[in-house]
């Protein structure tokens, strides 16, 4: 069991079985699930066992196991008891939070051609300290350009895929102004490329190609990460008043002390 | 004739919490039938059998004990009642008395 602690089922399954199985029956099947999921992996690896756990929740949903949402709860708020209005006020944000999850992962569909700097955690002993700031300067023009040239001089970006990096009316400029233009696409592979060669900075002295570093990180025993701010992190810095909305994008930056 | 009507599944289901005696809980009950049966169960089916015998009054059941692969929730252990096994006898009772009457020559 110990070696799959960081292999959980699908939470969004979980959440919605938690939601519609009776509460007497849940404990029982909920260990079910889980027993079954952990030998799939096993048996199977984990993306297969994640797939069979959602199939078995949608297998789960019979009359029989189901619970009333609104048993006996009035639709009227205001004679509605207090644990039928928790209830529904429950089902009510799961729901929404479904839907607003769905539609997120729909319009942001990943590329097939992109670096993979997240593969530097995987197979990683846990983190012990994790230390996390956004950063209040912008992505500058000169670490754009900084960018492009290294995926140029690196045989293992096709011509193809240096030019989709480039922003729109880019003319290689080298200066410390925001670089602007920056569709999401490419500033997520600017963060990633970023947190690989600031990792390998912090133990090389000198950069190598970018499958090089990718492999070396792997022994790190510290993982800087960039990433782009998230919606409400953003808000929070427009409100705050501590960067303006125009001035090209930030990045949010971490470090993990490895053990 | 018994007062209930078995389905085949329900009598297979009810035959295999009987064969587990006092380790019949979901996914065992699952390993048992795809040993023995050849054939896929999945949760939904069998957790919905369960329920609806339980109802019937032919099961029983109690919790057991939780373990770390389980995600730290209890088994609940089936056993099959007094008048789970009555309907059981029935039922092999009305099959042996089907087989026997078939002639001879039929299968030949």
């Amino acid at each position: 069991m110990d070696e799959f602690k960081n292999d959980v089922p699908p939470k969004l399954a979980l959440t919605i079985f938690r939601w519609f199985c009776k509460a007497e029956f849940q404990e029982d099947i909920e260990g079910d699930l889980f027993e079954r999921f952990y030998r799939h992996i096993q048996e199977k690896g984990i993306g297969r066992a994640k797939w069979l756990f959602v199939k078995d929740v949608f297998l789960l949903f019979k009359p029989i196991l189901i619970s009333n949402p609104f048993e006996s709860a009035q639709l009227n708020l205001s004679k509605m008891k207090r644990h039928h209005f928790t209830r529904f006020a429950m089902i009510s944000v799961l729901a929404i939070g479904a839907t607003l999850y769905i539609l997120k992962n729909d319009r942001n569909p990943k590329p097939e051609e992109h670096l993979s700097a997240t593969s530097v955690d995987s197979d990683r002993i846990v983190p012990v300290f994790v230390t996390a700031s956004i950063s209040k300067q912008s992505v500058t023009n000169k670490e754009w350009s900084e960018f492009i040239h290294f995926i140029e001089a690196d045989a293992a970006f096709s011509h193809e895929y240096v030019q989709s990096m480039l922003p729109d009316n880019w003319k290689m400029q080298n200066d410390d102004k925001p670089v602007y233009g920056v569709s999401w696409h490419q500033a997520q592979e600017f963060c990633e490329w970023r947190s690989v060669l600031t990792t390998y900075k912090n133990s090389h002295s000198e950069i190598a190609i970018f499958s090089k570093m990718l492999e070396k990180n792997k022994s790190a025993k510290e993982l800087v990460t960039y990433r782009l701010p998230t919606e409400s992190e953003f808000n929070e810095l427009i409100t705050s008043k501590k960067v303006k909305g125009n001035e090209g994008f930030i990045c949010v930056y971490s470090v993990k002390r490895m053990i | 004739m018994n007062q209930y009507h078995l389905g085949e599944f329900e009598e297979v289901v009810l035959l295999t919490v009987a064969v587990l005696f006092n380790e019949a809980y979901g996914i065992a009950i699952i390993d048992e039938m795809e040993n023995r049966l050849n054939r896929k169960v999945s949760i939904g089916a069998l957790q919905t059998v369960l329920r609806r015998l339980e109802d019937k009054g032919l099961l029983t059941s109690m919790f057991g004990e939780a373990t770390k692969v389980r995600g730290g929730k209890r088994k609940r252990y089936f056993t099959v009642t007094p008048e789970g096994q009555k309907v059981l006898n029935d039922v092999k009772n009305q099959r042996l008395a089907l087989w026997n009457a078939i002639p001879e020559i039929a299968f030949n």
